[in-house]
């Protein structure tokens, strides 16, 4: 038994881009949404500052809770991001895998994907 | 290009060592404890903060709420303990750092703001301020227990 190594790769390479393209216009999307709502709450802070609603240093404690609110949600992101890897080199391999566990005989990467 | 069986233990050792490396070392494992946790301090400070908008002094004060922040940062706390135990992912711990600061500054927010009465809002927080310190708690409660789920929907 053999494997087309030119066919595998060319297939493996397919299903990744194709599970990054998917995972990664996702997370574009919400790292995009978390943009919006920093520059709009840095917009109501300043404004809630210009109103005398809150002091110079109540405004300097908003920001600070907006920028980790923000850090939390891109560290979020960033796992997230982690999780579509793996996903995506997980359908890439598991073809190969499938064919080299056949021509070996028995099952050795399967718990990995 | 054809791979023998002698080619195919190489490939073999390959891909595992690939599955091993690098950033995508630990396969994702979805954390349903993780997740409610995130998921209470989002719902908590929800309807905490919309209590909030609505009380009028001394319950709107900072000391007639000091036990709902202790309670928040506790959860915050587990969590951020879970997600190092448990994950040992320097993103998700980043991130449950991020939300513990973010609930500890709103904490000091509220006290900035009871310490100052000679403003509108008295020793109460401005309403802009109140719907901003939830929106920053929902946002990032939220992320981190979407972390659990895209765990789940890869496995």
């Amino acid at each position: 038994m053999t494997i087309d190594i030119a066919s595998s790769a060319a297939q493996l390479g397919k299903a990744m881009i194709a599970s990054l393209r998917s995972d990664s216009a996702k997370v574009k999307a919400l790292a995009i949404a978390e943009g919006e709502s920093l520059a709009h709450a840095f917009a109501r802070i300043a404004g809630l500052a210009a109103q005398g609603q809150i002091s110079r240093e109540e405004a300097a404690v908003l920001i600070r809770i907006q920028r980790d609110a923000s850090e939390a949600v891109l560290a979020s992101l960033a796992e997230v991001s982690r999780v579509a890897a793996h996903k995506a080199v997980g359908l890439g391999i598991k073809d190969i895998i499938g064919q080299i566990e056949r021509m070996i005989g028995g099952r050795l990467l399967g718990e990995l994907l | 290009m054809q791979l023998t069986r002698h080619g195919a233990r190489s490939a073999l050792v390959l891909a595992a060592a690939f599955s091993l490396s690098g950033c995508i070392t630990a396969p994702p494992v979805s954390d349903p404890q993780a997740a409610a946790l995130a998921g209470e301090i989002g719902s908590d400070a929800g309807r905490y903060y919309a209590g909030l908008a609505a009380s009028v002094p001394p319950e709107c004060e900072y000391q007639h709420n000091v036990n709902t922040y202790a309670r928040l940062g506790d959860i915050a706390s587990q969590l951020t303990a879970r997600l190092a135990d448990r994950h040992a992912n320097a993103a998700l711990i980043r991130a449950g750092n991020a939300l513990s600061r973010t609930i500890n500054n709103a904490r000091l927010s509220h006290q900035l703001a009871s310490a100052r009465t000679d403003d509108t809002n008295g020793a109460c927080m401005a309403p802009g301020a109140i719907a901003l310190n939830a929106d920053a708690i929902a946002r990032a409660s939220r992320a981190i227990a979407g972390t659990q789920q895209a765990s789940g929907d890869q496995q």
